[in-house]
């Protein structure tokens, strides 16, 4: 059907009958979203959250600690092989791989095939939002889509300055977050691929990552 | 999915659905899970009460502007490089995407969970074509691979044990799969994952469009939605045309309210906002972006006193607490859309004669106006089209309903109806009364001699 006949049909329906039983009230402001939990502290409220809906989030202040969350991620889910996203913050780790002082082998990645076929999708982060958890990330900036999705275990890096405190921080700054107009795609991710449709049993990973790791850069 | 509407009735689908004890058990589990965990969900906010003014307040808002905000996400959707189709019916719409999937010369079409692609039984059209259309959320994929129906809108296969999940895999899988979930849960993003690899084009729904930017907003736990938006070379996204807010500062509260209501999460685990197709230089994404603004019946709800449930975002939250629902599952509604939301909408998105017995599935306590998240009041619509099917009643229920309005409405005559319907029950023998009405009660009596409320109020005793 042609765009204005169809919008046309629309615009002469009218409004709705007024005697209505509960009638619509008209809103000065749109309130915001107010949280009972303190996010006073970002940071913290942010690491708290995440491993609540079952990632494993912390914060990194040093090139050892990393090594650490490295080696345990690797030992706690059999990690040989990862893809290493375009996002600056991947800049911290890459090194390792490049100098081959790293504990499993990484590929840069360049196509949907790469991230494919890896045990560890390594990415960043644009932001980490702590009201809920959430990792805030685009194709744009990762070089593309999948290598936060297509690998069983997904490790997210983060900068602390990045840290919001809530959705409102992204979604009504849209133009100071993206003065150059939207990504193509736009993901929040909360916590590891999860679906109760078996039974009502929780299960993860059935089409996302089931495991999610994030590390926390302190400046 | 099939249509039950045509050929049962609403009585029949509602006995299979009770006479099924695994089923009434998983109903009630789940409802009740579904209930306490949005208790939890919304009690983690300061103002969810204020936020649910304002999520019925913005949806009022958009549905009263609704050709304008479409115009907008059009354009919007244009200028980011996407195709806008408008289709005035399901034919309309299901033709479209099979065009498009020719086109791109699919032999698979991964879908991500979409009521508005069931609605104009999408995959049927795909099939006629010999494309293989794979549901790919694991209830619907469940459900698609046992030729069933969804009996929940967010657990679509909770009437199926982990057990009947497992008997159901091992018909295609070549080993033996036990129940264990985590094992069956493996086995399907396997199966499904190869889906993804090898299709050309991926459909989803949207759960809000957002006209300012030309963006969709499509929320998935599982990943699914991703998947099909990331993978596929072609990405067609169906959206019914009422599912829209006009700005980022609405999509924040209708996000705020969305999960909460359905599942109790602060947020689902995927939010996914797609503006458009890729852009050079990223490794993966669709090179080509379709969205379907599907109408199918909902303009003609617009100006009438049904309006109001345009304003539905789809949660599932009055299925939940509506009792009739958790009797009866998404089975006895018969189609798309069940509990108190499917009893309004499916009357109106359908011929009335063959849904018209729906809104009689309620008990209209108002349950499902205090669970909805942008306060529908669901209660008053299903009374209205009570009415409405009482006032396109013909002949002798009209007249029947016309003498008791008069009687009722004058003291005098409302005595006299009263006095006389207490003698016609005490002379009247039981088999004279409707016998569907007759069905499952007893017509009560009153003990000989016993007085009438009347003469025993007037008579001043105690």
């Amino acid at each position: 059907m042609e765009r204005e006949a169809f919008l046309e049909q629309i615009r002469l329906k009218g409004p709705a009958p007024e005697n209505l039983p509960h009638p619509l009230r008209e809103m000065a402001e749109i309130p915001l979203v107010r949280y009972v939990r303190d996010l006073s502290d970002p940071v913290s409220a942010f690491i708290e959250v995440a491993n609540e809906i079952g990632a494993n989030a912390r914060l990194i202040s040093s090139a050892d600690e990393m090594t650490e969350m490295l080696d345990q991620l690797r030992d706690a889910h059999d990690v040989k092989t990862a893809v290493l996203s375009k996002d600056p913050e991947v800049d911290v780790i890459r090194r390792r791989f490049a100098s081959g002082t790293a504990s499993f082998q990484a590929v840069e990645f360049d196509s949907f095939v790469a991230a494919s076929s890896v045990d560890l999708g390594v990415t960043g982060a644009a932001f980490g939002v702590a009201a809920t958890g959430s990792l805030v990330m685009y194709p744009n900036r990762a070089g593309g889509r999948s290598s936060s999705l297509l690998p069983p275990v997904h490790l997210a890096l983060v900068d602390e300055k990045n840290i919001l405190r809530d959705s409102s921080e992204v979604f009504r700054k849209m133009g100071e977050r993206f003065p150059d107009g939207l990504p193509s795609q736009l993901i929040f991710a909360s916590g590891p691929s999860r679906s109760g449709d078996i039974g009502g049993v929780l299960t993860v990973g059935v089409h996302g990552p089931g495991h999610v790791w994030i590390g926390v850069l302190k400046d | 999915m099939k249509d039950l509407l045509e050929g049962t009735t609403l009585r029949q689908r509602a006995r299979a659905a009770i006479a099924d004890e695994h089923l009434s058990e998983a109903l009630e589990q789940a409802s009740d899970r579904l209930t306490n965990l949005k208790l939890i969900g919304s009690s983690a906010l300061e103002n969810y009460e204020e936020l649910r003014d304002a999520g019925r307040y913005i949806r009022g808002r958009v549905i009263a502007n609704l050709s304008q905000v479409l115009g907008k996400l059009t354009d919007n959707v244009e200028a980011s490089g996407g195709k806008v189709f408008f289709a005035s019916d399901g034919a309309e719409a299901a033709e479209y995407v099979s065009r498009v999937a020719v086109n791109a010369g699919a032999r698979t079409v991964v879908k991500s969970k979409s009521m508005a692609s069931e609605e104009i039984h999408l995959n049927d059209a795909l099939e006629n074509l010999d494309i293989e259309a794979v549901e790919t959320d694991l209830g619907e994929w469940i459900i698609q691979l046992a030729h069933q129906t969804p009996s929940h809108i967010i657990a679509p296969a909770i009437h199926l044990t982990a057990q009947d999940v497992s008997d159901i895999f091992n018909k295609i899988s070549e080993g033996d799969l036990s129940d264990v979930p985590s094992e069956l849960c493996a086995f399907a993003r396997e199966q499904l994952r190869q889906k993804f690899l090898e299709s050309d084009v991926g459909v989803s729904g949207v759960n809000f469009g957002i006209a300012e930017t030309g963006t969709i907003a499509i929320v998935t736990n599982e990943g699914n939605g991703r998947l099909v938006t990331s993978l596929p070379r072609v990405h067609v996204a169906i959206m019914g045309m009422e599912r829209v807010v006009e700005t980022w500062e609405q999509f924040d509260v209708m996000l705020a309210l969305l999960p909460r209501a359905a599942t109790g999460q602060q947020i689902t685990t995927y939010v996914n906002m797609v503006t458009g197709p890729r852009r050079p230089g990223e490794a993966d994404g669709p090179d080509e972006f379709h969205l379907v603004i599907l109408d199918n019946g909902r303009s003609d709800i617009l100006g009438t006193e049904f309006q109001e449930i345009l304003h539905c975002i789809r949660c599932g939250a009055c299925l939940n607490v509506c009792p009739v629902f958790r009797q009866i599952g998404g089975h006895g509604y018969g189609w798309v859309y069940s509990g108190p939301v499917g009893a309004v909408l499916t009357p109106l998105l359908n011929r009335a004669e063959e849904a018209g017995e729906l809104q009689d599935a309620s008990s209209l306590c108002g349950a499902c106006w205090e669970a909805c998240p942008v306060k529908i009041p669901l209660q008053d619509l299903l009374l209205g089209l009570r009415r409405k099917k009482a006032e396109d009643a013909g002949g002798i229920q009209k007249a029947m309903w016309r003498g008791w309005a008069a009687a009722w409405s004058r003291p005098r005559a409302y005595k006299e109806s009263v006095r006389s319907a207490a003698t016609m029950s005490k002379i009247v023998p039981e088999q004279f009364a409707p016998k569907g009405w007759r069905a499952g009660r007893k017509i009560p009596r009153a003990p000989k001699g016993t007085p009438s409320f009347r003469s025993w109020f007037e008579s001043g005793e105690k």
